[in-house]
């Protein structure tokens, strides 16, 4: 009886056509990801060929069996270099290349900028010159989607979605709005986070641009800032220092709800140690009503993105509570167990962005939504063709270092 | 000089026709009496559109005799492809492959004179094949979702074939005469085609230059993500061509039963064309900047071209009795050897360092069409007589072949059409004929790639004038 119930419900449904209808596979020829830092392959707060090359984009694609130009950047050269200053307190800066490593392609797959705004992805576009003083996000710009452009006789300047468009995209995964959320929270500025109504309507600008592509497209949700290993709670910071919680919170002021960001985990840590007794710097705690807000602001934007999903017909990967589930339970990468916490395994030392196993799983969770979502039969990437550290790029020949030299950047 | 002022006039308006006439490109209604009772009129042949249906009908006919003939089409043609690439904006119609304007108009002309009891000359100026199919309903410059989907497989033709037929009739016996005709043909031909599809030519190039523009990367997937960032391309191909043809008839008339055979022949021409190609592109696209605007257009120089087609040869024979109810009818049955039409090799004057190659061939699937024809024609009085018919037409289009230079296929035709004797020697006539195409649907793999696979809902209306002039005696029963 239940069974005849369940097939004439199903009958029913079918005719009023509530089943889910069977989604046709994504066309590979033109995989696209825009995105931000994630996206890019950033670790250890750099971007570079070794860990560009195994960021998800470039897995999923080898996954798939479709190509990922990258604009792989070298880990040194005879250039000037950039540093991502994740936060002002005293974590030494890291400093990368602008030496686009060779061979380069003439477009790139992956146009994803680290802190990229969902505004910026619609107005920045590539400036010279390449390198500008003190611009991190400008020079990656410029490297990312300005080069070799910017260079040639006659320059051509695309933002991060007209660039999308240009490549004529048949599957594209869109992991924005980190940027808008994340500087707010690095920082404690609540004034840097983008407004919610901004952010909407340019994300569904994005969406509505992506739409008439024709691509199959895929929106992730934005990662709550604080669930990365940057922000510790102080229970999670004494069990990493090995004293109580409560002394931590008496002696250094964290109230409830406070998180202790990177820099104040070596602050403290100092404090302990007898290196130093000044107060902690401004940049140490990220308070209470700080954080509400950054995880307000986090919720308000995914809502966004549903909603653009929704209109265009998208899918969405829920990337928030895949970080969240790092955070509080931790993800198995094979045999190994990767935790969410500080050094746990999952992020890299800057805090904020996977290590390359933690890339990898990232990339076989997204394996397996395509896979459901679509039908396909893609395989996961095995753990073990993974290296644990991403691994310097090439030397280069005398001649070369010497060329390269000579040639203007600022 | 009233005769050679008509004649003038007349070569001016012979036109391209629509396709929507007989099996693929072949006219049948070139003689507005014969298209009134379903072209079944080559054992009847008694009026100047014999130079065309058959040309010994012309040794039965006495005096001088002037007779033009005009056609008009309006022919309906609609594509609904069963897949498009992802993002493409079908009409809710579908696509319209109709010729702009609608109405395409096609003349004839034939004049005859009998210098003796058994020899008479003749000269006849028709098109037996024409083409013209338009699916060009969009700009180059327009968002690549909007155009027509078939456009790599074509995007319009246009085909016009002249004859221009001296022919000697020679009466055999009091009840059967031959006759042959030489014609000139001078033909046009016009082929416009999208360029660098995505999926095809555009992936050959893409991976002739991947290692380039994404070295280290699989050329062949790189291929065809380059076949993306090309410009799409507009070639277009027309020639001209002057061949001989000949036409043969043979026409035999028993009196006593009111019964006639008739037998034709008009041979296969292979037009040899002398002309022009022509390449545009679009801009803007994204490796433009870097290969320069230039680079691509320069690869597809305009050139001269040479190329080559066959028409079909046609073969008719056909009875008809006049026993009964005071009636013609008349039955016939056609051939024409579609098979040969298998390709147009075009060969390019500029090869060196472009991508015009010394030859290209645009390959066809034909198969041999057959016309089944049956007509009546019944005379109302002295001066005024009425006609119908039935044609089924098989279309020697196979379905590797539909598509927006061909989208044809089988098809009943209803013909309708009268005449009457007006101010003496005059004689005014119209037929019209409704021409349904059975719907077609195709699904051939080798064609996913071009969208040519779909329906093909198609409809033609033809109705035509003449104007025929008896300069000489009605003394045979069966001439009016």
């Amino acid at each position: 009886m239940k069974t005849r119930l369940a097939v004439l419900a199903s009958a029913l449904l079918i005719v009023c056509g509530q089943l889910p209808a069977q989604q046709t596979a994504p066309d590979t020829t033109t995989f696209i990801v825009m995105g931000g830092g994630l996206s890019a392959g950033v670790t250890d707060s750099v971007l570079i060929q070794g860990s560009q090359t195994y960021c998800f984009p470039a897995l999923m694609a080898q996954q798939m069996n479709a190509i990922m130009p990258l604009p792989l950047l070298r880990d040194g050269g005879p250039v000037p270099v950039i540093s991502l200053n994740l936060q002002s307190n005293n974590i030494p800066l890291t400093n990368q290349s602008t030496l686009r490593a060779l061979p380069f392609s003439l477009f790139t797959f992956n146009v994803s900028v680290p802190f990229l705004r969902v505004s910026e992805s619609l107005n920045r576009r590539p400036t010279k010159p390449l390198v500008p003083d003190g611009d991190y996000k400008q020079s990656i710009i410029n490297l990312v989607l300005g080069y070799p452009a910017l260079t040639i006789e006659h320059p051509v300047s695309w933002s991060q979605i007209e660039y999308v468009e240009l490549m004529s995209p048949t599957f594209v995964i869109v992991e924005m709005g980190f940027g808008d959320v994340a500087e707010g929270a690095l920082s404690g500025d609540m004034g840097k986070i983008t407004s919610t109504s901004s952010f909407a309507t340019d994300y569904g600008s994005i969406a509505k641009r992506l739409k008439d592509t024709a691509a199959t497209v895929i929106l992730l949700t934005v990662p709550d800032p604080t669930d990365a290993a940057y922000f510790a709670t102080v229970d999670q910071l004494a069990g990493d220092l090995g004293t109580g919680a409560d002394q931590l919170r008496q002696q250094f002021g964290i109230q409830p709800g406070d998180l202790v960001t990177l820099g104040g985990r070596v602050e403290i840590s100092e404090r302990l140690q007898g290196r130093r007794n000044d107060p902690l710097s401004s940049g140490a705690l990220l308070r209470a009503s700080a954080v509400a807000t950054v995880q307000g602001a986090v919720r308000e934007m995914n809502s966004a993105i549903t909603s653009a999903a929704t209109t265009n017909g998208f899918k969405v990967f829920d990337l928030n509570a895949f970080m969240r589930e790092v955070r509080t339970q931790g993800v198995r990468a094979g045999s190994i167990q990767l935790a969410g916490n500080y050094l746990g395994g999952f992020y890299s030392s800057d805090g904020i962005f996977p290590t390359l196993t933690g890339q990898a799983v990232l990339t076989n969770r997204l394996i397996d939504f395509v896979n459901t979502t679509y039908r396909t039969t893609y395989p996961n990437v095995a753990y073990d063709s993974v290296p644990r550290q991403p691994a310097p790029s090439a030397p280069l020949g005398p001649g070369i270092e010497s060329l390269i030299s000579k040639m203007p950047r600022r | 000089m009233r005769l050679r002022t008509a004649a003038l006039t007349l070569t001016l308006l012979i036109v391209v026709s629509n396709s929507g006439s007989a099996s693929n490109f072949s006219i049948f209604e070139n003689g507005v009496r014969a298209a009134g009772m379903g072209g079944a009129f080559v054992a009847i042949a008694n009026d100047g559109s014999a130079l065309f249906y058959n040309p010994a009908g012309i040794a039965f006919q006495k005096g001088t005799r002037l007779q033009m003939d005009s056609l008009g089409v309006i022919g309906l043609f609609r594509f609904f492809p069963s897949s498009t690439p992802a993002g493409t904006v079908v009409p809710d119609n579908g696509f319209n492959l109709n010729v702009k304007p609608h109405l395409i108009p096609v003349a004839s002309m034939y004049l005859s004179k009998s210098l003796s009891p058994k020899l008479t000359v003749g000269f006849g100026m028709f098109a037996p094949f024409g083409l013209s199919a338009n699916a060009t309903s969009f700009r180059d410059s327009d968002p690549r979702n909007t155009k027509f989907v078939g456009r790599f497989a074509g995007s319009r033709a246009a085909l016009q074939s002249f004859w221009f037929q001296p022919t000697v009739a020679y009466r055999l016996s009091p009840n059967s005469a031959f006759a042959v005709g030489i014609a000139w043909v001078h033909t046009h031909l016009f082929i416009e085609q999208s360029i660098l599809n995505p999926l095809d030519d555009g992936v050959v190039f893409g991976k002739q230059i991947a290692s380039l523009v994404f070295p280290g990367t699989d050329p062949e997937q790189a291929g065809k993500s380059i076949a993306r960032l090309l410009p799409e391309g507009r070639s277009r191909l027309a020639g001209t061509s002057d061949r001989p043809g000949f036409n043969a008839g043979y026409l035999y008339k028993h009196e006593r039963s009111k019964s006639s055979i008739g037998l034709m022949w008009r041979s296969s021409v292979v037009h040899h064309l002398n002309g022009k190609a022509s390449f545009a592109f679009t801009t803007g696209y994204p490796l433009e900047a870097f290969v320069g605007k230039d680079t691509i257009p320069d690869l597809f120089p305009a050139q001269s071209i040479k190329g080559s087609f066959v028409t079909p040869a046609t073969y008719s024979i056909g009875i008809a009795n006049s026993a009964f109810w005071h009636s013609t009818i008349s039955a016939q049955f056609d051939i024409q050897d579609y098979k040969r039409f298998k390709d147009v090799p075009v060969n390019f004057s500029i090869t060196e360092d472009v991508a015009t190659p010394a030859e290209q061939r645009l390959k066809f699937s034909m198969r041999n069409s057959y016309i089944a024809r049956l007509g009546v024609e019944r005379a109302m009085g002295d001066n005024m007589t009425v006609r119908a018919g039935f044609i089924y037409d098989r279309s020697p289009v196979t379905d590797a072949s539909v598509g927006p230079l061909f989208p044809d296929s089988s098809r009943n035709n209803f013909t309708i059409g009268f005449s009457r004797f007006m101010m003496g020697n005059k004689e005014f006539s119209f037929f019209y004929q409704a021409m349904k195409f059975l719907n077609r649907t195709t699904n051939v793999s080798e064609n996913d790639k071009v969208f040519t696979n779909g329906e093909y809902q198609n409809f033609a209306h033809l109705f035509g004038f003449g104007l025929r002039i008896h300069l000489g005696e009605f003394t045979h029963p069966f001439d009016r």
